[in-house]
């Protein structure tokens, strides 16, 4: 079995003259749940959708598998995208018999758990249900293909709190299993209770990538007139986060980190005068 | 991939079947003319999700998130056409008795013309154009260019997708339309103008 489930290396994507994706690279192993985190804009979908297959990137190369990604790889591979499910007049009941047919490894049993624990409505159009409703459908549907790696496009958008924390449980478990999550997402407290691995991706380039131990490791918070041995990567707030490998100041949050970088060293304060 | 397909059929049944059995009626009325004009009609609702100016929910994006590939998106709903206008043609034949030789000759023709609008369809859609709204200008232009002088001397009315002056010809030019549009589907898809507007 290749180590890595996913292996993205310098893709480039343009629409018409604009570089939406400027020599990507990150990789995913096999167990892992791995976040892509950037404001909005960043590339974030873009990169999802060149991982399974509706947009071709114009330069580099996507592994899935251990192999150059190919469409047969599609029935090992669920996607919940931003826009979650949409066929019109679908009822619960028809998106159940779709997906059992497009997956082989379809889990009916699995299925029919969230049904009855969330008491979905098989026999009513899925346009008609609460949002919340949708994404749960959504979430099962993906989870009960069968499928070894999930792409998950803000999972939990919409989720009340209860539902969210059996969601995030839910994913956690799944990955247990040696399936694998990519999950793009801005709710980064969430993240970092699920997360093993991540990348932030800011202006179609990735500008920071690791696990997520080993970034709080590699880095620091310190007050702004604090006297720090190490490169200033950006302002958290009052704070600064820096890169040390001193025993200093205090480890920063994957918030704080994330922040940071897409932040740098900009801050905006519009109630901060010089002349006051 | 016949499940896939089976899949596929369920999924238009559902989301487009009441339109398309409409048009199916209709098109046993046998005036090639008016049978033209609803195969256009079913065209344009079984690709509606690549037309970019009919496009409600990107839904070309929500078949590539299912284990689908570009070239089974492109594919499935021409068979999917193929196989109603074929069962809607052979009935024809036999209600009105038409014989072998001419069911198969009217099959042959609405598949022509139907093969020839649906690559239209897609090249205008993979243009970034509204395919539901050229596919007519196109018709327009194809009955324009096909009655223009004397039948013998109008080379474009033999390959013409709606006159057919020369069924091989006709064939040969819809064939080419197809393959064209093929092509320029699995390189391109369909996203151009979408693209632009999405989030990324």
């Amino acid at each position: 079995m290749a180590e890595k489930i996913v292996d993205v290396k310098n893709i480039v994507k343009k629409f018409g003259e604009k570089i939406v994706l400027n020599n990507v690279n990150f990789s995913v192993n096999y167990g892992e749940i791995f976040s892509l985190i950037g404001p909005n804009g960043a590339g974030k979908t873009t990169t999802l959708r060149c991982l399974y297959g509706d947009l071709f990137p114009d330069q580099g190369e996507i592994k899935i598998f251990g192999s150059k990604f190919n469409p047969n790889l599609k029935d090992r591979i669920a996607v919940m995208t931003e826009n979650r499910i949409s066929f019109s007049r679908f009822k619960g009941d028809d998106y159940r018999k779709l997906w059992s047919m497009l997956y082989p490894k379809w889990n009916d049993e699995i299925f029919n758990e969230f049904v009855i624990h969330y008491k979905l409505n098989l026999g009513e159009r899925v346009e008609n249900y609460s949002t919340g409703m949708k994404v749960i459908m959504n979430l099962a549907l993906t989870v009960s293909s069968g499928a070894e790696l999930l792409i998950l496009d803000e999972p939990t958008l919409n989720l009340d709190p209860v539902v969210r924390s059996d969601m995030l449980r839910i994913l956690k478990d799944f990955a247990k299993e040696g399936k694998s999550i990519v999950i793009s997402s801005h709710e980064i407290y969430e993240l970092e209770e699920i997360a093993d691995a991540f990348a932030i991706i800011k202006e179609g380039r990735i500008i920071y990538t690791d696990t997520i131990d080993e970034a709080k490791a590699k880095h620091r918070i310190g007050g702004r007139n604090e006297k720090i041995s190490g490169e200033i990567i950006g302002t958290v707030g009052d704070e600064v986060l820096y890169r040390t490998d001193k025993d200093e100041g205090r480890y920063p949050t994957l918030m704080e980190i994330s922040i940071a970088y897409i932040q740098g060293q900009k801050r905006f304060a519009p109630f901060e005068r010089s002349d006051l | 991939m016949i499940q896939k397909l089976e899949a596929y059929f369920m999924k238009d049944f559902i989301e487009k079947g009441g339109a398309l059995v409409v048009f199916a009626i209709l098109m046993f009325i046998p005036v090639d003319f008016l049978r033209g004009i609803f195969m256009i009609l079913m065209i344009t609702i079984v690709l509606s999700h690549i037309d970019p100016y009919r496009r409600r929910k990107e839904s070309i994006s929500e078949l590539m998130a299912l284990p689908f590939s570009y070239s089974e998106i492109f594919w499935f709903p021409f068979v999917f056409l193929v196989t109603i206008v074929t069962i809607i043609q052979l009935s024809v034949g036999g209600i009105i008795d038409l014989g072998i030789y001419l069911s198969f000759s009217q099959i042959l023709h609405s598949l022509i013309f139907l093969t020839a609008y649906y690559g239209i369809f897609n090249i205008f859609a993979i243009a970034g154009l509204s395919g539901g709204g050229f596919i007519w200008l196109f018709w327009v232009a194809d009955m324009i260019l096909g009655s223009i002088g004397p039948e013998s001397q109008n080379l474009y009315r033999m390959i013409s997708p709606i006159f057919q002056g020369n069924e091989i010809a006709a064939l040969l030019f819809a064939v080419a339309i197809l393959v064209v549009s093929f092509y320029l589907f699995s390189k391109k898809g369909v996203t151009k103008r979408w693209q632009k507007r999405s989030s990324m």
